[in-house]
């Protein structure tokens, strides 16, 4: 395709001449690869070096390739590794779950104990490779997709001051939710189904410790140290540990993804869904789209539109739910438009909501069931 | 610092940048785990740590001290094949061998934490796997068949332990199958394993990437990072100071222009004054490691002055475009025009009782094949240059080389390793060739250049993406009185094979069917991206996409089934067609028959309830070009098998294995005639020091040239052990066989002699036992300008029905069943045919639903294996592969192509499949989720429910040259 530009023929969208800037892709830049010995080591040594100059190391899937993609922004010359702190765990507390940052998300894919919503959602992080590699933190804070960003377009998160993908091609990685500067999707699976479990965070900065919602952890696009970014965490802070709260009875939940193929996808739209349900009434709901929105989208609409309505749901009721899921969108026009990502995202919610009553429903598009 | 890889302990430095993909191949020297993205995205690097699969190429090496490494070497540490790689072998899961060390690890993973895993559970362990060849389904069967064996045997799984592999020779085979075998051969049509499979499964096979030399330098191309601009400057002088840079050059130091055709040597190794596309080599640079010849780039100095880019083929055509080449007859970024007109259209059309036009696009795509491109060049004091090359081509590489760097012919060494897959894509001459040959030269080095996968996509030369408006006339029975295609192709850059595929846009529409009038309009523009060249069916999927999809609506219009209306069109066998093919054997009928009793199409179409559907198409396709692409008149392919002492048989032959078994397929003829066992021959193969001339590995050439070659060869040899028989048995030579290490007479077995016997008689006889063999394909060519593409000593035959499942909340389709009818003529080894078409029909399922460039002013945008999407082994449908044998009377044992043909129905079957199923039209590939919803919300305002070009740009075509029908015409 060329953008706004092939044979379905439109007007040419952006700046020209904005490529000329963009390096190759190679091997891994030259850094320095430190040991954090703590949590408040590490944050000692990243203060020290610098917003530029330091990042936290992990699990490293998103942190190497983005800097073999060689973005301008993202290559610092000093990776604090916390892999090697105590950060990896899942303990059950107080009815909920701890799990620490550094987690492998395939840890919690295979939990069994862990709400539904959210094993079943690091079940559709990636591959299964990244999932081994990848923790459950860097998925919740990990770059956005945008292929502008990647491809090292100088735009707000790389120092410019356009978002090429409201303009441009915006059918994968931008929201149809409405924005302001960066348009590009949240891309992790993690957080929305952690933001339907009313999860907390727990964020440790040179200043000492606090705790915040999911909705404040990510609550959009704000600027940070100076970054454009979608979530709270600077580049000095470390975010540690979830916190799940103990689930109300009768609370059932799922999980659903749409994305182009049955692996390797970032979301085209995520439903994670939580019912709390007492006797056969559902008392609250949460609903929360990913990939849809620069944040988890929490679908307030059909949250309440649940409520008091009886289980199993009928087909009318999850259809009501799904085109309330999907209130107040704002699909871009602009560019090459993603309208269809709302149909998407409302079909998502349906799929979610009817593989509770119908178990064994795959909760990824999943070409191989029949 | 300390490894535990395979249970034995390392110990290394390591830098902090390093990734442990490096460690393990450049300093450890395990070169089985490859690398095809960088990026973690194909997942060909996957090795074990802790027992888990992981990305070696994003692990650090510093981070995995604590853990046990495993990787494809430790499988069968004492040379017994582990089950799982045995069962690889078996099912013919390993085509290119690029992807498997990783497919391995990831199986091996499984298997290790989960007993007899379901087909659900094997695909998604495979997930991360990128295998761009076999279509996975084999690779599943051969997990499911490892995991079952590990049941029966409590086989050992961990890594770097010996087990008790058992090497069963011969190779085991099911009873059912050998019951079908057929009696007249004993090769010939047998599943044996491929040649060199061994090797592949166990990491000993060396591709490019692997090799290295002492004294090795590194190469690094500096490309320009602008699509359309001139050079202004380059400076050099602070890259040339940084120690251990040992040469950089640029368009100076290879001027001399190259092409792969003839007529449109349109490119440099460098960019000349002003560059054309984005990623176009403009410097190159040589260093004593990767990490300085890359920071060397980096303090290269070019300055650029931008220029318009042209980014498409409406902004090519536009006389307020800038023009891309100023010289020459291009100067209007046209590079080439065909216009042919064959019976009388416009009479045809009078004739027809109902007539459509439509118009389709087709994307572009590239190849993806796992093993990025690769050269290593060394040349001597002797002035003799040689060259590893992951080519399809080494005699046009050797030749190029000669002609950019003024070499004679025999100071030209191309020797191609290990292929890791080319589809097309490693068939044309590619800069890092040139340039690593021209620093050789000027270091006195050996240099080596690997491209990343970034680079892969700017050299690209995939798919055209084609624009066409196609106007078909029908009677009112649905016979075609008259076919009109116009076609726009966007080329890219440069001119590639781009000549030879605006002919083959137009050239086989009338292989498939008897269309007898039929006018081709075709036009290649060029443009400020990648140049686009062969890929598998070589401009011919997209015709067929238009064609297939156009006489589907027709048949709805005119109230004719679909198979029908196609029947009443279909070529007959031995016939000529309007534009002077030859057709000979055609087992097309067989092909339709034998997919709609296996998909039960009749019965299924227009019931499988609503979002499901059934599509159906036919195609046809070349057995190797019958013009060479240089004009000369010597063979197309020239082999030699040798015979030694002690009974066993060599075959030398320049056709190049890349991955789709040509090895095996040679190997196997010459075993056939010669009466030995498969292990008795071996083969040199892509040489051209060693072995004579094929022209390469393309146009689905192999199987029938330098099968036929080797045939000859080998006959020719056998003729002096039949000689001795003959007399020494007293029959004539006429009726004796040979067969399973003997010579005989046909009517009684007991009278003949044993070969070795034979072959020491001869050899005192008549010395060296050499034969010779080549093909040459009969003249073919039509008689008008332009008759030389299209012309193929036998055409192969397709037909596909494809049954889907659509989402209509979003969008997705589903493809869950392919049945695929081929006719190969002969079928020399059902293992590697089934593959050939499984991966065909994956790669068409990538291009219908999936594949896609996208460019922001001629940057691509998604250069890399996450962006582009390509088929998982999720997306994989059931494939009902179906081998019709034609027995071609010129192919080596009756065999045709199936390398390429199997893919051309498949994109249109599908399409049509989503029209059963929702009633809508998706008249552009790739068939994404987008336009299906796009389409459905349209047809719900009461529109047609089509998405698809809706307009096709005013051009000017040259006028048509008539051609008179052949007289024969029939």
């Amino acid at each position: 395709m060329d953008e706004g530009q092939g044979h379905a023929a439109g007007p040419t969208v952006g700046e020209k001449n904005i490529v000329g800037r963009r390096k190759m892709r190679t091997e891994v830049s030259k850094f320095a690869l430190i040991q954090a010995t703590s949590v408040g080591d590490a944050i000692a040594k990243l203060s020290s070096y610098g917003v530029d100059n330091s990042a936290v190391i992990s699990g490293g899937t998103d942190v190497i390739s983005r800097n073999k993609e060689r973005i301008a922004t993202m290559m610092p010359q000093y990776l604090i590794d916390i892999s090697g702190l105590p950060l990896n765990y899942i303990t059950p507390s107080s009815g909920g779950f701890k799990i620490g940052a550094t987690t492998p998300v395939i840890d919690v894919a295979n939990n069994t104990s862990v709400p539904a919503v959210l094993s079943q959602a690091a079940n559709a992080v990636a591959t299964p490779q990244i999932q081994s590699m990848g923790t459950v933190a860097g998925d919740v804070l990990q770059e956005v997709w945008c292929e502008y960003v990647r491809n090292d377009f100088p735009c707000w998160r790389n120092g410019g001051n356009v978002c090429y993908g409201a303009i441009g091609d915006n059918r994968y990685y931008h929201s149809i939710f409405g924005g302001r500067l960066c348009y590009a999707n949240h891309a992790g699976d993690l957080a929305p189904a952690l933001t339907a479990l009313n999860a907390t965070a727990t964020i440790q900065s040179q200043t000492g410790t606090s705790t915040v919602s999911m909705e404040d952890l990510i609550p959009g696009i704000n600027v940070i140290s100076g970054r454009v970014k979608e979530n709270i965490v600077a580049w000095n802070e470390i975010l540690t540990e979830f916190q799940i709260p103990a689930p109300a009875s009768g609370s059932v939940s799922a999980f659903y993804k749409v994305r182009d193929r049955g692996t390797w996808d970032f979301a085209l739209a995520s439903a994670s869904v939580v019912l709390n349900v007492s006797g056969s009434t559902i008392s609250s709901a949460r609903v929360v789209l990913g990939g849809v929105d620069v944040k988890p989208h929490i679908a307030t609409s059909a949250q309440s539109y649940l409520a008091g309505k009886s289980v199993p749901l009928s087909e009318a009721d999850i259809a009501g739910a799904a085109a309330a899921a999907v209130d107040g969108a704002q699909p871009l026009t602009t560019g090459t438009g993603n309208s269809y990502r709302v149909t998407i995202a409302s079909g998502a919610v349906s799929k979610a909501l009817r593989s509770i009553y119908t178990p064994n429903q795959p909760t990824v598009y999943a070409p191989l069931s029949s | 610092m300390r490894f535990k890889i395979n249970g034995r302990t390392y110990r290394t430095n390591v830098r902090p940048n390093q990734t442990l993909l490096e460690l393990l191949r450049e300093d450890l020297g395990l070169t089985g785990t490859k690398h095809g993205c960088e990026l973690g995205e194909c997942g060909a690097c996957t090795v074990l740590i802790g027992g888990k699969p992981r990305l070696s190429c994003l692990t650090l090496a510093s981070e995995v001290r604590s853990f046990e490494i495993g990787t494809v070497e430790g499988l069968a540490p004492d040379c017994k094949l582990h089950v799982l790689q045995q069962a690889f072998a078996e099912t013919g899961a390993v085509q290119c061998g690029y992807c498997t060390p990783g497919m391995l690890m990831s199986g091996l993973a499984l298997l290790q934490t989960t007993s007899n895993p379901s087909e659900r559970e094997i695909r998604e362990a495979l997930s991360g796997n990128i295998c761009r060849c076999s279509g996975y389904n084999k690779i599943i069967e051969a997990v499911r068949l490892a995991s079952l064996r590990k049941e029966s045997t409590q086989h050992h799984l961990q890594i770097g332990e010996s087990h008790s592999g058992q090497r069963s020779a011969p190779w085991s085979m099911d009873e059912e199958r050998e019951h079908r075998m057929p009696k007249e051969f004993s090769v010939i049509g047998r599943p044996i394993p491929k040649v060199g499979v061994e090797s592949k499964l166990t990491g000993q096979a060396k591709y490019t990437d692997d090799l290295s030399f002492p004294n090795m330098l590194y190469g690094k191309i500096l490309r320009s990072t602008h699509s359309h601009a001139k050079i202004v400057s380059i400076s050099k002088d602070r890259a040339m100071s940084l120690d251990g840079v040992r040469a950089i050059i640029t368009a100076e130091d290879l001027p001399i222009k190259y092409g792969i055709m003839p007529t449109s040597e349109d490119e440099r190794a460098f960019a000349l004054r002003k560059v054309r596309y984005f990623g176009e080599p403009v410097a190159a640079v040589a260093a004593d490691s990767p990490d300085i010849a890359q920071k060397a780039l980096e303090y290269i100095d070019v300055k650029y002055e931008p220029l318009q880019s042209v980014n498409s083929i409406e902004e090519a055509l536009s006389k307020n475009s800038a023009s891309i080449h100023e010289d020459g007859e291009c100067s209007n970024n046209i590079h080439k025009t065909v216009s042919l007109e064959f019976g009388d259209v416009e009479q045809g059309f009078k004739e027809a009782d109902y007539t459509r036009e439509d118009t389709f696009f087709y994307e572009g795509s590239n190849h993806v094949a796992l093993e990025e491109h690769s050269a290593i060049a060394s040349y001597g004091a002797d002035g003799k240059l040689t060259e590893w090359s992951s080519t399809q081509v080494p005699h046009y590489l050797q030749r190029t080389l000669c002609k950019v760097l003024g070499l004679q012919a025999s100071k030209v060494r191309v020797i191609v390793p290990e292929v890791g897959g080319g589809f097309g894509g490693k068939s044309d001459i590619f800069s890092h060739e040139l340039v690593a040959a021209k620093l050789s030269m000027l270091c006195s080095q050996p240099v080596k250049i690997t491209c990343t996968r970034e680079e892969v996509f700017y050299l690209h030369r995939g798919r055209h993406p084609t624009l066409m408006r196609l106007k078909t006339g029908f009677k009112g029975d649905g016979r075609i009185s008259a076919l009109h295609l116009k076609a726009l192709l966007d080329g890219g850059a440069y001119g590639s094979y781009g000549v030879a595929t605006t002919y083959y846009v137009g050239a086989l529409q009338t292989a498939t069917y008897k269309i007898p009038n039929y006018k081709y309009e075709g036009l290649r523009v060029y443009t400020n991206k990648p140049p686009c060249g062969p890929k598998r069916g070589h401009g011919t999927p997209q015709p067929r996409f238009a064609i297939e999809c156009q006489i589907d609506k027709a048949s709805e219009d005119l109230g004719i089934d679909p198979v029908e209306i196609r029947r009443r069109n279909l070529v007959n066998p031995f016939s000529t067609s309007v534009n002077y093919l030859r057709i000979t054997s055609c087992g097309l009928q067989e092909c339709i028959e034998k997919v709609l009793s296996a998909s039960e199409f009749q019965k299924k179409r227009g019931h499988l309830g609503q979002g499901n559907g059934i599509g159906f198409a036919v195609s046809s396709y070349i057995s190797g070009a019958g013009l060479p692409i240089f004009w000369n008149n010597m063979p197309h392919s020239s082999a030699e098998v040798r015979i030694d002492r002690d009974g066993k048989a060599t075959v030398y032959s320049m056709a190049t294995d890349i991955g789709q078994g040509s090895d095996s397929v040679l190997s196997f003829i010459v075993a056939e005639a010669l009466g030995l066992d498969v292990s008795d021959v071996s083969i040199v193969s892509a040489d051209t020091d060693l072995t004579p001339v094929d022209l390469g590995s393309y146009s689905s050439r192999v199987t029938f040239m330098a099968g036929n070659a080797v045939l000859e060869a080998a006959k020719n040899v056998r003729e002096l052990l039949f000689e001795v028989a003959s007399r020494e048995i007293g029959v004539p030579q006429s009726d004796l066989v040979s067969r399973e290490g003997r010579i005989y007479f046909r009517d009684d077995p007991s009278k003949g002699i044993d070969w070795t016997q034979a072959v020491r008689k001869a050899e005192s006889q008549f010395g060296a036992l050499v034969g010779t063999g080549s093909y040459k394909p009969p003249n073919l060519a039509g008689p008008y300008k332009g008759s030389g593409v299209g012309p193929s000593p036998a055409y192969s035959f397709s037909a596909c029905v494809a049954e889907v499942r659509c989402n209509s909340s979003t969008g997705h389709v589903e493809v869950k069943n392919v049945w695929l009818a081929h006719d190969l003529g002969r079928s020399i080894n059902p293992l590697l045919a089934e593959g050939q078409i499984e991966g065909s029909v994956v790669m068409a399922l990538g291009e219908a639903l999936m594949e896609e460039h996208t460019f922001k002013d001629g940057m691509h945008k998604s250069p890399s294996m996450l962006g582009y999407k390509t088929p998982t082994p999720l997306e994989v449908p059931e494939i009902h592969p179906i081998i019709v044998e034609s027995i071609d009377p010129e192919g080596p044992f009756g065999a045709k192509e199936v390398g390429q043909g199997p893919l051309l129905p498949v994109v249109p079957a599908i399409a049509n499949a989503i029209h059963d199923a929702l009633g809508i039209r998706i008249d552009q590939v790739p068939i994404t989720p987008n336009k299906i919803l796009t389409a459905l919300t349209d047809k719900l305002k009461g529109g047609t429910g089509r998405v698809g070009p809706n307009s096709f740009p005013q051009v000017e075509f040259k006028e048509a040259l008539k051609v008179d029908p052949p007289k024969i015409f029939s």
